[in-house]
């Protein structure tokens, strides 16, 4: 593998260029107009965090993986339950009582060797989300609590570093893409606590992929500045009456507490 | 006039439905229609809508016509307008 030491766009020395393998596994995706060798090179230089790897994040970090993403680093505690297999489709029924993290890693490996993984057998927190977040280019908010989205939001902000919120609810999905500075953040959308919010929600695997899969286009799209990702804007679908819409969100908070 | 209200995320469980069609005499400002839904709902859907001081809560997004509106007492709701409820969803 050729290396170059450059100072890339995120702070990483080793810059590392496409092989001969690379530009033949990826061959089908460099024939979409406005998707080249450039951004793909960005794709294999770019870290994104995942968190978590349920039936959001998941596809995410598989539809990561499969499109070249340089490393992935996924967060995730808890052991593989019976009623995890739904929807958390990097995981099998014979792996029941193992880490989550470390079943989504193997599978991911064994799917794409070239990708460097990186696990946290945890959640999300605000003693760990500096020393998980802090390498990541790019952050996929898959997570179950507002708690951890908002804190996610924070270190997208304070790391200036786009944001992919993926979330579902039933037959329901959206996603919405956050640039610091530029859109509003998660906190400008939902300004105060979702009280009503609970950790256990009505969810089919093939929604969550949906929205699983929409995030990633948005997030390869901001991260190789390829095509118009939606920013301001959130993409919502309802599975019941398959209908898909864009929203255009307000302007950013005069007083956010978490980006302004 | 006629309005139609989508109900989405957890309000349309609530709700056990995720579409009704409401009947005014004459426009009205989207707050009203916003108390009309809570005065004739249960607990929860108030809950949804409103805070403990009775202001419309803060991470409810509410749609007219699929453009997100903020400022409830002065858009001013005319026939056959679709108003939207999305409260906020985490699921993963
Ligand atoms: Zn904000």
């Amino acid at each position: 593998m050729c290396h170059l030491t450059v100072a890339t766009h995120r702070w990483r020395l080793v810059f590392k260029m496409l092989t001969e393998v690379d530009k033949l596994r990826y061959s089908w995706q460099l024939d979409v107009p406005g998707f080249g060798e450039r951004e793909q090179l960005t794709l294999k230089n770019s870290t994104a965090l995942v968190t978590r790897v349920g039936g959001i994040g998941g596809p995410v970090a598989q539809s990561l993986a499969a499109a070249g993403i340089g490393k992935l680093i996924l967060a995730h505690a808890g052991k593989l339950r019976e009623d995890d297999l739904n929807r958390q489709i990097l995981m099998s029924r014979d792996q029941i009582g193992e880490s989550r993290v470390k079943c989504a890693a193997g599978t991911l490996k064994r799917f794409n060797s070239d990708t460097q993984i990186e696990v946290f057998d945890e959640n999300v927190n605000n003693v760990n989300i500096d020393r998980i977040s802090s390498e990541a280019d790019i952050i996929f908010g898959c997570a179950p609590l507002f708690e951890e989205r908002f804190l996610l939001n924070e270190a997208a902000v304070k790391g200036n570093k786009p944001l992919i919120d993926c979330a579902m609810y039933s037959m329901e999905g959206q996603v919405i893409p956050i640039v610091p500075g530029t859109t509003p953040c998660l906190k400008c959308i939902y300004p105060d606590d979702p009280e009503h919010w609970q950790r256990k929600f009505p969810v089919f695997g093939a929604v969550s992929s949906l929205v699983a899969q929409i995030g990633v286009i948005e997030g390869i799209k901001i991260l190789c500045q390829f095509d118009d990702p939606s920013l301001g804007e959130m993409i919502r679908f309802d599975a019941s009456l398959m209908n898909v819409k864009k929203i255009r969100l307000l302007p950013r908070r005069e007083n956010c507490p978490a980006c302004n | 006039m006629t309005v139609t209200i989508h109900y989405k995320g957890q309000i349309a469980t609530e709700v056990g439905s995720s579409t009704e069609d409401l009947k005014f005499d004459e426009p009205i400002y989207l707050i009203g229609i916003l108390k009309a839904l809570s005065d004739k709902g249960t607990e929860a859907i108030n809950d949804f809508i409103f805070d403990e001081k009775g202001q419309p809560t803060r991470s409810l997004l509410v749609l007219v016509n699929d453009e997100q509106v903020i400022d409830f007492q002065k858009t001013l709701i005319s026939d056959d307008c679709v108003i939207s409820l999305l409260p906020p969803i985490a699921g993963g």
